[in-house]
């Protein structure tokens, strides 16, 4: 079987210009040459150039012809076949509806599948080495184990006491009313102990962020830390925002920072981050029996998983 | 596709018949269609006139069915001309129909030399 015709066609269907400008000169050089050749013969330019057409023939309708012989036929019988099968599947109405309804449900049911699995893909957290990152919860025996959070006595325990972990932080989320402003709105905000955001590696672009005295329960700072979201959407990027006071619910707060774009915390959801010290009032942070929240840590370089659960 | 095969006036070639005395004479050597349409007058002894502007799309077809290989080279007179060569599937399709030539033709002559 003789591929040339299909392969020659394709190139010719890319190369049309090309094609168009060869089939030119070729001609044009032919008919120069038969042109030279009447005037050697003693023909006037004029007369020969007119006998060398006539020699030829009809030069349009040739060249046509090699054009033809360069289609690709199956192309241009494209829309033929197009408007064929658009008629024939008319004719047979069920049939083409239930090819329909099998490709639908095919192509419909790949899809769902494979959009489901790229949202479920686990992505990597964006924190600084997220693989030594883990969540601390205590529980607590009833009459069967609950898991219920930490307490902040446990917390302070947990933290002088633990071997196997660089630092710790406790953090839990809650909505806040931001008022004072024109338009109160509900922000959602966490409460971080200071070393918080050096545990997720996320520096602010704008201040700081808590030191450990202002996280100090005794005596806590009324400071805040402000998301890059919150900043652009309610204070118009106000390059004098640190300093600046703001309420949240019934107390007033000293933004001091402004975290970077697309941080919302380990909630996924916060605009704001206050100081674990202000979580709830003295009396609350010094009951044992007090159980909510869940405490970030970082495992030592050297301490498996395994390690610190035993 | 421009296989014409109708009816062709005396003295004329049939569009099978010219490729297959276009192939003869790629296969002394490349040339370009002016020379290819000259050889087969002279070599004919004027008998056989291509109507010249018929061997281009006789030139096209066969370069498309592959036997047939084009090249852009310079002409004696140093002009830019396209020259034809035969290919291998060329030359095997010369002999096919050069075989079916003679035997049709001497048949034809059987025929007429009957009484």
């Amino acid at each position: 079987m003789n591929f040339h015709p299909a392969w020659h066609r394709l190139i010719a269907l890319l190369r049309r210009q090309r094609l168009e400008r060869d089939l030119d000169e070729e001609v044009a050089f032919h008919l120069a040459m038969r042109e030279a050749d009447y005037r050697r013969g003693g023909a006037a330019p004029a007369d020969a150039r007119d006998a060398a057409r006539r020699r030829f023939g009809n030069v349009t309708y040739l060249k046509e012809q090699c054009r033809d012989m360069w289609t690709f036929h199956p192309l241009e019988t494209l829309s033929q076949d197009i408007r064929y099968a658009l008629r024939t599947l008319r004719r047979s109405p069920a049939f083409t509806l239930v090819a329909i309804f099998a490709l639908a449900v095919g192509i419909g049911s790949n899809t769902a599948i494979f959009s489901m699995l790229d949202a479920a893909r686990a992505r990597a957290l964006p924190y600084r080495d997220p693989g030594q990152l883990v969540e601390l919860w205590g529980n607590v025996q009833r009459t069967r184990v609950e898991r219920r959070g930490a307490s902040y006595p446990d917390f302070r325990d947990w933290r002088s006491r633990a071997n196997s972990f660089e630092e710790m932080a406790a953090f839990d989320s809650q909505l806040l009313t931001l008022n004072g402003v024109d338009e109160p709105e509900r922000i959602s905000s966490e409460f971080v102990s200071a070393p918080y955001f050096a545990l997720l590696g996320i520096q602010p672009v704008r201040g700081r962020t808590f030191s450990a005295a202002e996280d100090d329960v005794a005596k806590p700072a009324l400071v805040m830390v402000m998301s890059d979201g919150l900043w652009k959407r309610r204070f118009g990027s106000d390059p004098d925002i640190v300093g600046r006071a703001l309420r949240l619910n019934t107390r007033s707060y000293t933004v001091i920072g402004v975290m970077p774009p697309g941080f919302k915390g380990l909630s996924d959801t916060a605009d704001v981050w206050l100081p674990f010290a202000v979580y709830a009032p003295p009396a609350g942070m010094a009951e044992r029996g007090n159980r909510g929240f869940a405490v970030l840590a970082r495992l030592k370089p050297d301490v498996t998983n395994r390690r610190r659960t035993a | 596709m421009g296989d014409a095969r109708a009816k062709t006036p005396p003295g004329e070639l049939m569009p099978g018949t010219l490729d297959m005395l276009i192939l003869k004479t790629l296969s002394r050597g490349a040339m370009h269609g002016y020379s290819i349409a000259q050889f087969i007058q002279q070599a004919s002894r004027d008998v056989l006139r291509v109507e010249e502007g018929a061997l281009y799309p006789a030139l096209h077809r066969l370069e498309v069915r592959g036997l047939l290989k084009a090249e852009w080279g310079t002409s004696d007179n140093n002009r830019r001309a396209k020259f034809y060569t035969l290919t291998a599937l060329g030359r095997r399709e010369l002999d096919e129909e050069a075989a079916y030539w003679e035997r049709v033709a001497a048949a034809v002559t059987r025929v007429m030399q009957t009484a």
